[in-house]
C-alpha cells in the first residue's frame, strides 16, 4: 500500500515535470509547477533525507540533545519540532529566494525551476542538514568554530574573511534592491520611513514602559504598519505631500547608508529588535498568503519555458545559462548563509535528534518552495512587462514608446499603453527599468493576490508587497552591519587590542563606519552604474554565497569522513564539485570574458576606449574603471579564499583516509536521554 | 500547575518562532532545577536576552 502511494507521488511529479518541459503552447498552469516541485520534495524527503539520517548521521533518539543536557530556559531549550521548524524557517528565508528566481526568469521559467527543485534536494537541503547535525553533536558550535577545530586554524580564519566579505556584498545588493524599488515612489518611501518611528515606539514599549512585553509591542507595531501603508496612498495622492517623499536613487542611497550607520551604533532594542519581530511576522504571514493565493488562483504562466537569452545576451544580467542561472539563484537551491543559521540558534533547541531531519532538510525544502513561488509570480507577468520592469533604463530608453520598441526587437509584444497603464494601476509614476527583482515580484504578487482576495485593490497589494520586501531587507541591513562590525572588531583586535573591545564606543563607531562605508560604497557604485548595478553586483553576491556553501560542504565532508563514513562522502562531495565548477567558471568569466557586458576587465578596457574617443568624461570614466577593477578584485579574493579552504580540507581528508592521521571525532559524549520519546 | 489554555500555547509557540524571550518559561525552568541563585526580574531577563541574541554570529539569512 505504502509502495503504491509513493509510486503515485513519484509518477505525479514526473508527469508534471514532463508537462513543464515539453509544453510549447501559449500558457501553462502554475499547478504543474507546484505539482512538480512538491512531488520531488516528497520523494527527496522520504527517501534521500532518510538515507542521510539513518546511514550517515545515525540519528539516535536515545541520545540527549544539547537542548536537553544544557537546558537553561533561554537559548538552550527543548522545543517541539513544528515550532522549531517555524523558527528555523523564519531565520533562513529572506530576500534571496524571492529575488534570485525573478532575475533568473530572463532564461524562462524552466531552467531556474529545475535548479531550485533538484538543487535543493541534492545539495541545499543536504548542506543545511549536515551542518545542523554537526553542530547538534557539538553542543551548538558555529560553522567557523567547526571549520577551525575540524580542519585547521587557517581554514577558520579563511571562513571568517569569507563571511565578512560576503556580508559586505550582500548588504550592498540588498540595499540596491530597496533603492530601486523606492526611487520616485512617494507611497513606498512614506511607508518605509514610517517604520522607523514605529520601531522606536515598539522598542520603548518593550524596554522601558512594559519591559519584556514583546508580543504586545509587536501587535501594536503591525496595526501601525498597516496604517502607514494606507497613509502612503494618501501621501502619494496629495499634491503638497508627495514631493516631500519623492527622491532620486542617489539621494535614497545616501539615506539608506546613514540609516544603516545609526542602526548599527544605536542600542539593539531601539531599532533592530522591533524591526526583527515585525519583519519575521510579516515574512511568515506573506509567504503563507502567497502559497494560498497561488493555490487558489493557479495562474497561467505567460513566460516561455526557455527564452532566447540562454545564449548570454539577456538584458537583466549578462552571461549564459551555464553557469549564470546557477549563480543568480543561490538561496532557494543552496545557500551558504544557511550554514550560519543551522549552526546558530536552531541546534540548541532540538528536542530529539531525529527532529534534525525535518528541520534541517525539511526547512530548506520549504525555502525552495518559496523560490518556486517567486518564479511563478514572475512568470505570471506578460514577458514584455517582465522585461520592461527588469531591463536597465539605459537599454530601454527613457519612454514607454522606446521601451516597447526595444522589447519588440527581443520578440515580445508589449504596447506603451500597457506599460503606462500598469504603472498607473499600482499607483506609481513609472515601472520602467526598476531593476532588482523586487518591483516585478510585487507586481506578480499583486496580480495573484487581487485575483485571490478581491479585485480592485491591486495598488494596495503592490505596495504591501514592496513594504514587506523593504522591511525585511532593511532589517538584514541592521543585523548584518552589526554582525560585520563584531567580526571586524574581532579581526582588528588582533592588530591593536582596544579595537577588539565591543564595549568601547570609539571602536564601535570606527568599525561600524568601516562596515557601512564598505557596503555603502558598492551601493553607490550600483546606483550610479548606467546598467543599473544589478548586472554587476548580483552575480558577485551569487558567487560569494555559493562559495560560502562550498566552505560549509567542506566542513560537512570532513565531519562525514571523520565519522568513518567515507564511502558515503559523495553526498557532500558531489554538490561541492558542482558548486566549484559553477562558481569558478562564473568567476573566471566575470573577470576575463572578452565581452564587455560580462567581463569586468574588458568592460574597463572598453571604457578606456570611450574616454580616448571622447565619448566619456574622463573623471566619470576613471571612477567606473576603478569600480570594474575593484569588482574583479573581489572575485579574486572570493576564489582564493575558497580554494584555500577546499585544498586544506582535501589535504586533511587524504591524511585521514591514508591513516596518517587519526580520525578524531569531536562530538560530545553520549548521554542517555531522560525523555520517554 | 493549571492546564494551559489553547491561547497560551499558541502565544508561546509564536514567541518561539519569532525568537522572542519567554520569561514565564524561564521561571518554570528555574523552578525545575531548584537553582538557589536569585531570580532575575523580567527587566533583567530581557537585558540578558538582548545580549545573547545579537552577538557575534548572524542569526538571520539574506
Amino acid at each position: 500500500m505504502r509502495f503504491i502511494i509513493w509510486f503515485a507521488i513519484a509518477l505525479t511529479g514526473a508527469v508534471a515535470w514532463g508537462m513543464l518541459a515539453l509544453h510549447r503552447g501559449e500558457t501553462i498552469s502554475a499547478a504543474w509547477l507546484v505539482l512538480a516541485a512538491v512531488g520531488t520534495y516528497l520523494v527527496g524527503y522520504r527517501f534521500y533525507s532518510r538515507f542521510l539520517a539513518e546511514k550517515i548521521f545515525e540519528l539516535d533518539d536515545r541520545r540527549a540533545t544539547p537542548a536537553e543536557r544544557l537546558d537553561n530556559g533561554r537559548d538552550y531549550c527543548p522545543t517541539s519540532r513544528w515550532v522549531l521548524f517555524g523558527h528555523h524557517f523564519a531565520a533562513i528565508a529572506g530576500a534571496g529566494p524571492l529575488v534570485g528566481p525573478v532575475l533568473a526568469a530572463q532564461f524562462g521559467y524552466l531552467p531556474g525551476t529545475i535548479w531550485i527543485v533538484f538543487g535543493v534536494v541534492l545539495a541545499g537541503a543536504v548542506q543545511d542538514f549536515v551542518i545542523l547535525f554537526g553542530s547538534m553533536r557539538r553542543d551548538g558550535k558555529s560553522l567557523g568554530q567547526m571549520a577551525k577545530e575540524e580542519i585547521g586554524p587557517v581554514t577558520g580564519i579563511a571562513a571568517m574573511i569569507a563571511v565578512l566579505s560576503i556580508m559586505i556584498i550582500l548588504l550592498a545588493v540588498l540595499a540596491l534592491i530597496v533603492v530601486n524599488a523606492l526611487k520616485g515612489s512617494p507611497w513606498g518611501v512614506f511607508t518605509i520611513a514610517a517604520t522607523i518611528p514605529i520601531a522606536f515606539l515598539m522598542g520603548f514599549w518593550m524596554k522601558v514602559w512594559r519591559p519584556g512585553r514583546t508580543m504586545e509591542a509587536t501587535a501594536i507595531g503591525i496595526v501601525l504598519l498597516f496604517a502607514a501603508l494606507l497613509g502612503g496612498r494618501y501621501v502619494a495622492e496629495s499634491p503638497s505631500l508627495a514631493p516631500l517623499f519623492t527622491y532620486s536613487g542617489p539621494a535614497l542611497a545616501y539615506a539608506v547608508i546613514g540609516y544603516g550607520f545609526f542602526a548599527s551604533v544605536l542600542p539593539v532594542w531601539m531599532l533592530l529588535l522591533p524591526r526583527d519581530y515585525l519583519s519575521t511576522f510579516m515574512k511568515i504571514g506573506v509567504i503563507l498568503l502567497m502559497a494560498v493565493g497561488i493555490l487558489l488562483v493557479l495562474p497561467p504562466l505567460k513566460l516561455p519555458a526557455l527564452t532566447r537569452f540562454i545564449d548570454g545576451t539577456g538584458p537583466v544580467f549578462a552571461g549564459k545559462l551555464f553557469p549564470f542561472a546557477f549563480i543568480t539563484i543561490a538561496c532557494g537551491a543552496i545557500s551558504g548563509f544557511h550554514a550560519l543559521v543551522s549552526s546558530g540558534t536552531t541546534p540548541k533547541m532540538l528536542r530529539r535528534e531525529s527532529d534534525a531531519r525535518l528541520i534541517g532538510y525539511g526547512g530548506m525544502l520549504m525555502e525552495s518552495f518559496v523560490a518556486v513561488m517567486a518564479m511563478a509570480a514572475a512568470a505570471v507577468l506578460d514577458p514584455g512587462i517582465y522585461f520592461a520592469i527588469n531591463a536597465p533604463l539605459a537599454t530601454l530608453g527613457g519612454t514607454p514608446e522606446s521601451a516597447a520598441q526595444v522589447i519588440q526587437t527581443w520578440g515580445f509584444t508589449v504596447t506603451p499603453e500597457q506599460i503606462t497603464g500598469l504603472a498607473a494601476s499600482v499607483g506609481e509614476a513609472t515601472l520602467l527599468g526598476r531593476v532588482g527583482g523586487a518591483p516585478s515580484l510585487a507586481v506578480g504578487m499583486a496580480q495573484i493576490f487581487s485575483h485571490a482576495f478581491g479585485q480592485g485593490l491591486i495598488a494596495l497589494w503592490y505596495h504591501f508587497a514592496i513594504m514587506f520586501e523593504a522591511l525585511f531587507i532593511l532589517t538584514v541591513l541592521d543585523a548584518g552591519s552589526r554582525v560585520g562590525r563584531f567580526m571586524l572588531q574581532e579581526l582588528a583586535g588582533h592588530v591593536w587590542e582596544p579595537l577588539g573591545r565591543t564595549s568601547w564606543y570609539p571602536s564601535n563607531i570606527f568599525a561600524s563606519a568601516l562596515v557601512v562605508g564598505g557596503w555603502g560604497y558598492f551601493l553607490v557604485q550600483g546606483v550610479l552604474d548606467p546598467l543599473g548595478g544589478i548586472n554587476s553586483l548580483w552575480p558577485l553576491f551569487g558567487i560569494s554565497n555559493q562559495l560560502l556553501a562550498a566552505v560549509a560542504l567542506c566542513v560537512g565532508t570532513t565531519l562525514i569522513i571523520k565519522r568513518g563514513k567515507a564511502r558515503y562522502a559523495w553526498v557532500t562531495i558531489v554538490p561541492l564539485m558542482w558548486l566549484l565548477a559553477v562558481t569558478l567558471t562564473a568567476g573566471w568569466q566575470k573577470i576575463f570574458s572578452p565581452d564587455p557586458r560580462l567581463g569586468f576587465l574588458s568592460h574597463a578596457a572598453s571604457l578606456i576606449g570611450q574616454i580616448g574617443a571622447g565619448s566619456l568624461e574622463p573623471a566619470r570614466g576613471a571612477r567606473l574603471i576603478f569600480n570594474d577593477r575593484l569588482d574583479a578584485l573581489m572575485v579574486v579574493i572570493f576564489i582564493s579564499v575558497v580554494l584555500l579552504v577546499v585544498l586544506s580540507s582535501a589535504w586533511e581528508w587524504l591524511q585521514i583516509l591514508r591513516k596518517r592521521k587519526p580520525a578524531v571525532v569531536r562530538e560530545s559524549p553520549f548521554v542517555e536521554t531522560a525523555y520517554a520519546n | 500547575m493549571p492546564t494551559e489554555t489553547a491561547l497560551n500555547r499558541f502565544a508561546r509557540a509564536l514567541r518561539r518562532i519569532l525568537g522572542m524571550p519567554d520569561y514565564e518559561e524561564y521561571l518554570r525552568h528555574l523552578k525545575r532545577c531548584d537553582a538557589s541563585d536569585p531570580v532575575p526580574s523580567e527587566r533583567e531577563f530581557f537585558e540578558s536576552y538582548l545580549r545573547a541574541r545579537y552577538g557575534r554570529t548572524p542569526s538571520r539569512c539574506c
